[in-house]
């Protein structure tokens, strides 16, 4: 009996060992493979396109990055290269000198009559139409009354340019002339400077009238922007 | 056959995703991996279905193949467990079916221990077995799969992995036996009418 088994034992796996030979490297004809199969090579103009589009995001990306930046550089809208340099002066300065100057009712009226901020020292209605009221609303109240001398100085700084917007055909009495001939380029009002001390002489006394003079030069934050280019 | 060195820069280009070292393996393999499928299906439309199904998980797992390990192996036991995976269901059925009565053997074949036969028969023969016989033994015998991995694949007892297993050997070798018997006696049949006639 166990010879058999082994008999039996060696025959399976003298059987195995044989059929094992004869299929275990048979090949029969294979079908044809099918679609996708296969890797699919990158076309080229896939490629091309890939990198355009991946071009084009980084220049959008740094446009906007760049636009940004400008934007919260310069918070005046429609200004050209020197009002917002101007401007910027006139921020700086503002910034560094508290602004403790009074500021008269009448000045809080003009002012809240063309701003809501009360901060906002005046915004001419004349000025305002053409430079940005965000500009004026951050604007020292206390800028008017150093206009006057601000104005003789033939600084550009933005107490001439406040005084100019607020205090409209007001011009000082000592630097009139002088304000009209030295007077710095309007750093805050574009408009009001050259054309308030000419266009509106009578609006601009009364104004200069109500300001009490100080003699000390301050300077303020232009309500209105220059029109451009000026006197530094 | 392609050198070792020659499959493992294969291999290695096939790893990389490389479409022209993709068809390249195709070439190579298809031919012994569709005689695998086709051992472990019911139809030649479902051996293609398998085939194709195993080459995908081929390049798609291909970074996973140890060098210690027989890549052709790799890819058979691949292709084995695709059809086992498509078909199991009725793998379970015909694991519970039994064999059919084995016809009885002729007694001149008795004791004929090592029946002669070729490879187209041992194919014919085992193409008769139920699936689930089937299976077993060629996972066993020609594949190299132990009962215990068998017993996995097909969810059965390694018991009945080894029954199985016993059961179709049997089969096959009887069938082998009287294919083998009703050759020789054709050849004689053949040489005896010659002799008689002449």
């Amino acid at each position: 009996m166990k010879e058999n088994d082994f008999d039996m034992t060696q025959t399976d796996a003298d059987f195995d060992a044989r059929c094992h030979a004869l299929l275990a490297e048979k090949e029969v004809a294979a079908p044809p493979p099918g679609d996708g199969l296969f890797a699919q090579p990158f076309p080229a103009w896939k490629r091309w396109g890939m990198a355009g589009g991946a071009a084009l995001l980084l220049a959008t990306g740094a446009a906007l990055m760049r636009n940004s930046g400008e934007e919260a550089a310069s918070a005046y809208d429609g200004l050209d290269a020197s009002e917002t340099m101007e401007l910027r002066e006139v921020l700086e300065v503002s910034d560094a000198a508290p602004s403790n100057l009074p500021v008269t009712e009448n000045e809080v009226t003009l002012e809240e009559a063309a701003m809501p901020t009360p901060e906002i020292v005046e915004a001419p209605e004349v000025a305002t139409s053409e430079a940005a009221p965000n500009v004026v609303r951050e604007a020292p109240v206390a800028a008017t009354a150093s206009e006057e001398p601000a104005l003789t100085q033939g600084r550009p700084n933005i107490e001439a340019v406040a005084v100019e917007e607020v205090q409209i055909g007001r011009p000082s009495p000592t630097s009139d002339a002088a304000s009209t001939s030295t007077e710095p380029p309007a750093v805050t009002a574009p408009v009001v400077v050259p054309a308030a001390s000419g266009a509106q002489p009578g609006a601009e006394k009364s104004e200069e009238e109500a300001v009490p003079a100080d003699p000390k030069p301050r300077l303020t934050l232009p309500l209105t922007l220059p029109s451009g280019g000026g006197q530094h | 056959m392609a050198s070792s060195e020659e499959l493992k820069l294969l291999i290695e280009e096939c790893k990389a995703q490389k479409a022209g070292a993709q068809r390249q393996m195709y070439a190579r393999f298809s031919g012994q991996l569709f005689a695998t499928a086709l051992r472990h299906t019911n139809s030649r439309e479902d051996a293609e279905d398998v085939l194709q199904d195993s080459f995908v998980k081929i390049f798609k797992h291909i970074k996973s193949y140890r060098q210690d390990f027989s890549f052709e192996g790799w890819m058979r036991r691949i292709v084995v467990n695709t059809a086992i995976t498509h078909y199991r269901k009725h793998l379970k059925h015909q694991h519970h079916q039994d064999i059919a009565e084995i016809p009885a053997t002729p007694r001149d074949l008795e004791n004929q221990s090592d029946p002669e036969f070729t490879a187209d028969e041992l194919e014919l023969a085992i193409a008769q077995l139920p699936l689930g016989y089937r299976t077993v033994f060629c996972m066993y015998v020609i594949e190299g799969y132990k009962h215990h991995e068998i017993a996995e694949q097909l969810s059965i007892d390694v018991n009945t992995s080894k029954s199985q297993l016993s059961r179709a050997r049997k089969y096959l070798q009887r069938v082998l036996a009287t294919l083998s018997a009703r050759a020789q006696s054709t050849t004689s049949n053949a040489s005896g009418n010659a002799g008689f006639a002449s």
